[in-house]
């Protein structure tokens, strides 16, 4: 009989290290919604890190962080892609940034390709504004991905460009992905 | 009601007269560890949208719309069947204001988005963001989407990891010009001519917008006279400024176009790969006057006739402290090179061994130029090297090159043991006297 897959003998995963409790903060989007986030998930967005430091140095309770410029739905998203995010190390965001192709995560690509492209919109703009460096990247890149074998019709249509322009006569217009 | 809000269902009213569909947005968890799942519905006025409110969550459609017409005929606004029934206009407007600010303690956060955005609401750092992982091919289509974006995609450079305009090319069955290109995806595209009037059409074109809009790390040029002509017509009429990394033309070997080349390149070049065996004196001069062509740090120069053209770079070296690294390379015979250095750089010469591998040192202390050669296949040329390199050391730094892969066979181990041994030298001066004595 063969061996069952799940057997005794196979490697168990391995525990989960031990890490300091998470602290938790309020957000407030624009619109008033207050949402509850790990402050190790919002030091991912430098915008946030900057004003948390700020708290801690003059040793400040926080207790509502404000978000000004998104609203609520776009930033439960963010801080979903954060909460999964908050073990990251920032530097592999930064040096993703400079390269040619980036691998996007099974996880990352069904949370990003899910959205609608409106929100998808949405999320890249929060995460600017935020400075969220691996989101702008795998959000970015889906948004690229989305477009990609699309022809010009397809792609005005999928950004909602409603400028109609003369195609140019070169054949540059005819290739495909 | 804020302006705001009537500003959303003046929308939504302009929406519904126009017959287009408005989407709404459901979101639904679907277990702790995965993302939400988004689903699209397709409708005006979706009455499923969970609420925060549980009262109203509980209710089915039959109950939300008997409550929506209580609360109607309570305001005095009839009912859902009058404005089904086509009671359109003011009324329905008054009615689904009414609606709103009844609502107003509805979570929105679990309700439709109204805050959805398109491509054109990207600021044009997102779009620039987004274009950058974009195949050249993808850029292209959306440059011709709209006038702003042929604007932005044309602002925002592509790299190129090469471009090669070639003749004949080896994977061709029959006579062809071929134009190819790998994008900064990492795509690669090969555009087959059959005629030259058809490269000249489209294909000419094309390179043209690769040469003014892409940053290229290696440009082949390698087409015949005739047709190179009329492309760099084209070229010179739109005045474009290359940004290539390093420029090879070896097989067609026509000095007027590597100069014109050469002469519209900017500050980005570092390598030159050409064989200036028809070069007349005159377009050499051209040539030493360019200035990215004194910038570059590596030139490779097949079969060199006009031996002062090496002395000249040897100079142009020592009287610009040119960087370490800095490398010329070029094929001429042995001893008419080594005896005109010996001849002109005598008192420069801090080291010498009995192959003449030979150090000439500079006007800084730091730095000195190498002169060392490797045999070819050829029974009178040999490959030099003038190489600056730091002030102590006697190897070359071998540069790592693509067809590099056989040449070490060529040179026979005896001169690597020759070159390294310490025991041949015939004057090594102390290097620090060098700097006291120019």
């Amino acid at each position: 009989m063969a061996p069952k897959k799940n057997s005794a003998k196979r490697p168990q995963p391995s525990t989960p290290k031990p890490s300091a409790p998470a602290r938790i903060v309020k957000v407030q989007s624009s619109d008033g919604h207050i949402l509850q986030a790990d402050v190790r998930a919002l030091l991912l967005s430098s915008t946030l890190a900057a004003t948390i430091k700020g708290y801690d140095d003059e040793n400040k309770p926080l207790e509502k962080l404000e978000v000004n410029n998104v609203v609520g739905f776009t930033l439960k998203l963010v801080l979903e892609w954060c909460e999964k995010h908050k073990e990251d190390d920032p530097a592999i965001a930064q040096a993703e940034k400079d390269k040619k192709n980036i691998f996007i995560p099974s996880w990352d690509r069904h949370f990003l390709t899910k959205l609608p492209m409106g929100n998808l919109f949405d999320l890249i703009t929060a995460a600017y504004h935020l400075d969220i460096t691996g989101l702008i990247n795998y959000g970015c890149k889906t948004v690229a991905n989305s477009a990609k074998g699309k022809s010009t019709e397809e792609m005005r249509e999928l950004f909602g460009i409603p400028e109609p322009w003369e195609q140019p006569s070169t054949s540059t217009a005819t290739w495909d992905d | 009601m804020t302006p705001e809000n009537k500003k959303s269902i003046l929308q939504q009213h302009k929406t519904s007269a126009n017959g287009r569909i408005k989407s709404s947005i459901v979101t639904k968890a679907i277990a702790p560890n995965a993302p939400s799942e988004i689903f699209r519905k397709d409708e005006i006025i979706s009455h499923d949208a969970p609420t925060s409110d549980p009262m109203i969550s509980k209710l089915s459609g039959r109950e939300l719309k008997k409550m929506i017409n209580k609360e109607l005929s309570d305001h005095g606004l009839g009912s859902l069947n009058m404005m089904n029934a086509g009671v359109g206009g003011e009324l329905k407007m008054r009615i689904l204001e009414k609606l709103l600010a009844v609502s107003t303690n509805v979570d929105r956060i679990h309700s439709r988005p109204n805050y959805d955005k398109d491509w054109n609401d990207l600021s044009e750092e997102l779009k620039a963001e987004c274009m950058k992982w974009m195949s050249f091919r993808t850029r292209l289509r959306l440059r011709q989407t709209s006038k702003t974006e042929k604007q932005l995609v044309d602002s925002v450079p592509i790299n190129f990891k090469f471009v090669k305009v070639d003749q004949n090319a080896r994977y061709c069955y029959e006579k062809c010009i071929e134009l190819s290109f790998q994008d900064n995806v990492n795509q690669e595209t090969y555009l087959k001519y059959k005629d030259p009037s058809d490269f000249m059409k489209d294909g000419a074109p094309l390179l043209a917008y690769i040469l003014k809009h892409g940053k290229i790390d290696e440009f082949d040029y390698e087409i015949s006279d005739e047709l190179s002509c009329m492309t760099l017509e084209l070229l010179e009429r739109k005045n474009i400024k290359f940004c290539i990394r390093k420029f090879s033309h070896i097989d067609i070997n026509n000095f007027k176009e590597t100069l014109f080349i050469l002469a519209n390149c900017d500050e980005t070049l570092e390598e030159i790969v050409f064989d200036p065996e028809n070069g007349e004196e005159e377009d050499f001069k051209r040539l030493f006057m360019l200035p990215a062509f004194n910038k570059a740090k590596f030139v490779r120069m097949w079969t060199l006739k006009h031996p002062w053209v090496a002395l000249a770079t040897l100079e142009r070296y020592i009287h610009t402290d040119a960087e370490i690294g800095t490398e010329f390379e070029f094929n001429a015979d042995k001893m008419t090179i080594v005896d005109l250095v010996i001849k002109y750089f005598e008192d420069r010469i801090v080291y010498q061994n009995g192959d003449f591998l030979m150090k000439i040192g500079m006007n800084v202390a730091d730095r000195a130029i190498l002169i060392d050669h490797e045999y070819t296949d050829s029974f009178s040329e040999v490959t030099f090297y003038f190489t600056v390199v730091s002030a102590d050391s006697v190897r070359r730094v071998e540069r790592i090159r693509a067809d590099s892969s056989s040449s070490d066979d060529l040179i026979p181990d005896f001169k690597r043991i020759f070159k390294e041994s310490s025991d041949d030298e015939i004057y090594k001066p102390n290097v620090s006297n060098v700097s006291n004595r120019n």
